[in-house]
């Protein structure tokens, strides 16, 4: 595939959120949103819907306006989550999402990643230190020095050594 | 969204950055436009010079303007004024004419011969009422310096002589003319006396009777001395009434402005007079082609039988190409400075915007932005810059211009021994004000062009990596 080809990829059918929220500082809350359905060409009444619909999901319909300078750690993890919504794709790729969030934060990002996991019917697969972040996810692959050392899940647990 | 709305937004995150990067372009912007401003004006105020005194067109003896400007008689043009009528009634050529005059020039010796001095002349003979009104031509609104001829009902024999030519034949006072010291004063007098041999007493003694026996002369009379027709030389009087500043010190010392008749009736006598040139002015400069066209037709066909041609006004007075060649060669050497600075500068300030958004251009690239999206917003960036100097450059240049035409400055171009005021050109010059600012802001695109490729080509892992 072209490079072209893999961005309109990527913005179809991936979401990403990012440790560090990646979000543009010099776009507000809903801006951020609407970026990637910029990008994906949707109409202009369509994007405003979503975009409403994906801030008020993440309790930020307040703070549309916003520039992530502005928003809290938190609120910029949420404003990055409903981003990587937006184009309602079927896998979002998180890389440690509460990392830079303190526990209690991280405890409510890691909710609201299920929710939305739940009500959007995405998959959500993220990177984590935090034994309890990860006792969170379905499905567990533990990496070290770059093996795949183990792979859990939950309710039953399969364990195997690669 | 707001490809553009987010390139001004992405300058404004570094405001101390992007108005050092503005104020360099509108330093250069200003820089350009003040200049060109005055090279315009003075190219317009050059051609303007030239048409009020010579017209745009002339038409002359084949051969004159190369080789005959000193020889009325072999390169005059006879039956001229049927030529002058011809041109006058022609359907195509009446309604771009302003004035269609003959002239006569011819060298010669006026002498002052009541203070014993004479001096090498270039007499011209003109209609007074015509070239006037070729005075009165200002298609650009120049400010020019163009004396009228003081010759308008005077005698036939009245003549305007250059400020030069007075000091030269020592009639300051009679022309009341200041800051011109008398021959005492210079010692000219006594170098007179030192090197003129001694006449012998007999012829002495004539001259003295002589004097006595005719009336004084009057103490602006000169006497001019001319070659006539018949090869022999010919003297006519003249009264000089007034001393004018041509505005160039070597046509000041040299010139003499008669009426044409006078003129005539010394090189030619009781001959048919001619005339050496025929002046053609024009209303618009932008007509001259036309009415060439159309004059080379006319003597190709009514007057075919005579050996003329016609030069434009570039030609005959070669100093105007030699102008224009200079103003453009400093300008586009100046251009060229501004265009170098502007491109590193607006190239180093991207370059840095680049850099410091690495991981933001990885962000955009890894949530489905296309390399030539990045492209783009850079390019925006540089765009933005570029208009945004152009637009700040002409809005400083357009007062500073002001300023400068009102602030009473004047210099004296070499040669000239008028000091004019010095003027820029810049309102209303919309060919100067939108080329430069379309070249700036060119030029700022470029200078973005490479920062903004090579942000579309990072890698989206290595950018999102970068600290």
């Amino acid at each position: 595939m072209s490079a072209n080809e893999l961005s309109d990829f990527r913005v179809r059918h991936l979401g990403f959120i990012f440790q560090n929220f990646n979000l543009l500082s010099v776009l507000s809350a809903y801006e951020n949103i609407e970026y990637p359905l910029l990008l994906a060409k949707v109409p202009a009444s369509e994007r405003k819907k979503r975009v409403m619909a994906l801030l008020d999901a993440v309790g930020l319909a307040d703070r549309a306006v916003n520039l992530p300078g502005q928003l809290s750690g938190g609120q910029r993890q949420r404003v990055a989550i409903a981003r990587a919504l937006a184009t309602s794709p079927q896998l979002v790729l998180a890389d440690e999402p509460t990392a830079n969030l303190d526990s209690e934060t991280g405890s409510a990002i890691i909710a609201l990643m299920r929710k939305m996991q739940q009500e959007h019917k995405v998959s959500f697969v993220f990177s984590s230190h935090d034994p309890k972040v990860l006792a969170e996810a379905d499905d567990a692959v533990f990496i070290r020095d770059g093996r795949i050392t183990g792979v859990e899940r939950h309710e039953p647990v399969l364990e195997r050594s690669v | 969204m707001m490809v553009f709305s987010l390139a001004l937004r992405n300058l404004l995150r570094n405001r101390r950055r992007s108005m050092t990067t503005l104020l360099a372009m509108v330093v250069g912007l200003v820089s350009m436009l003040i200049f060109g401003g005055y090279a315009r004006n003075a190219v317009l105020a050059t051609e303007t010079g030239y048409v009020q005194f010579h017209g745009h067109l002339q038409i002359q003896h084949k051969g004159y303007f190369k080789y005959g400007s000193g020889n009325p008689v072999a390169y005059g043009i006879p039956d001229y004024e049927r030529l002058i009528g011809a041109i006058k009634n022609d359907p195509v050529l009446r309604p771009m004419l302003v004035v269609v005059t003959p002239s006569l020039r011819l060298n010669g010796i006026a002498g002052n011969f009541t203070n014993g001095v004479s001096n090498g002349v270039v007499a011209a003979g003109v209609v007074v009422d015509d070239q006037n009104k070729m005075r009165k031509w200002n298609d650009y609104g120049s400010l020019t310096y163009s004396p009228e001829i003081a010759l308008g009902g005077t005698p036939v024999d009245s003549a305007v002589i250059g400020v030069g030519v007075a000091h030269l034949l020592q009639m300051c006072g009679p022309l009341k003319l200041s800051d011109c010291p008398s021959a005492e004063e210079t010692g000219a007098s006594a170098n007179r006396d030192l090197a003129a041999p001694a006449a012998p007493d007999s012829i002495t003694a004539l001259s003295l009777a002589e004097q006595t026996n005719t009336p004084a002369a009057s103490p602006t009379h000169i006497e001019l001395l001319a070659a006539s027709v018949q090869g022999a030389p010919n003297v006519t009087g003249l009264n000089a009434v007034r001393a004018e500043n041509w505005g160039v010190k070597e046509i000041d010392d040299s010139l003499i402005v008669m009426h044409l008749p006078q003129a005539q009736r010394l090189v030619f006598g009781g001959a048919a007079p001619q005339v050496t040139a025929i002046q053609i002015q024009l209303a618009h400069t932008g007509q001259m082609a036309a009415a060439r066209v159309r004059l080379e037709e006319l003597l190709a066909t009514q007057f075919k039988g005579m050996p003329l041609e016609i030069h434009d006004f570039a030609t005959l007075a070669p100093i105007y190409t030699q102008v224009i060649q200079f103003f453009d060669s400093i300008f586009g050497f100046i251009s060229i400075l501004i265009y170098v600075i502007v491109l590193f500068t607006v190239g180093n300030t991207m370059s840095m915007a680049v850099v410091e958004r690495t991981t933001e251009i990885g962000t955009l690239r890894a949530i489905g932005q296309r390399p030539g999206g990045i492209r783009i917003m850079f390019v925006c960036e540089g765009f933005l810059l570029g208009v945004l100097g152009a637009v700040a450059g002409i809005a400083i240049a357009l007062p500073v211009a002001y300023l400068i035409n009102h602030s009473g400055l004047t210099w004296a171009p070499p040669g000239y021994s008028y000091a004019y005021p010095v003027q820029v050109r810049v309102w209303g010059d919309h060919g100067l004000v939108v080329g430069t600012a379309l070249s700036l802001t060119f030029i700022a695109v470029v200078s973005a062009w490479w920062p903004a490729n090579r942000a579309a080509k990072l890698d989206i892992v290595d950018a999102l990596r970068h600290v």
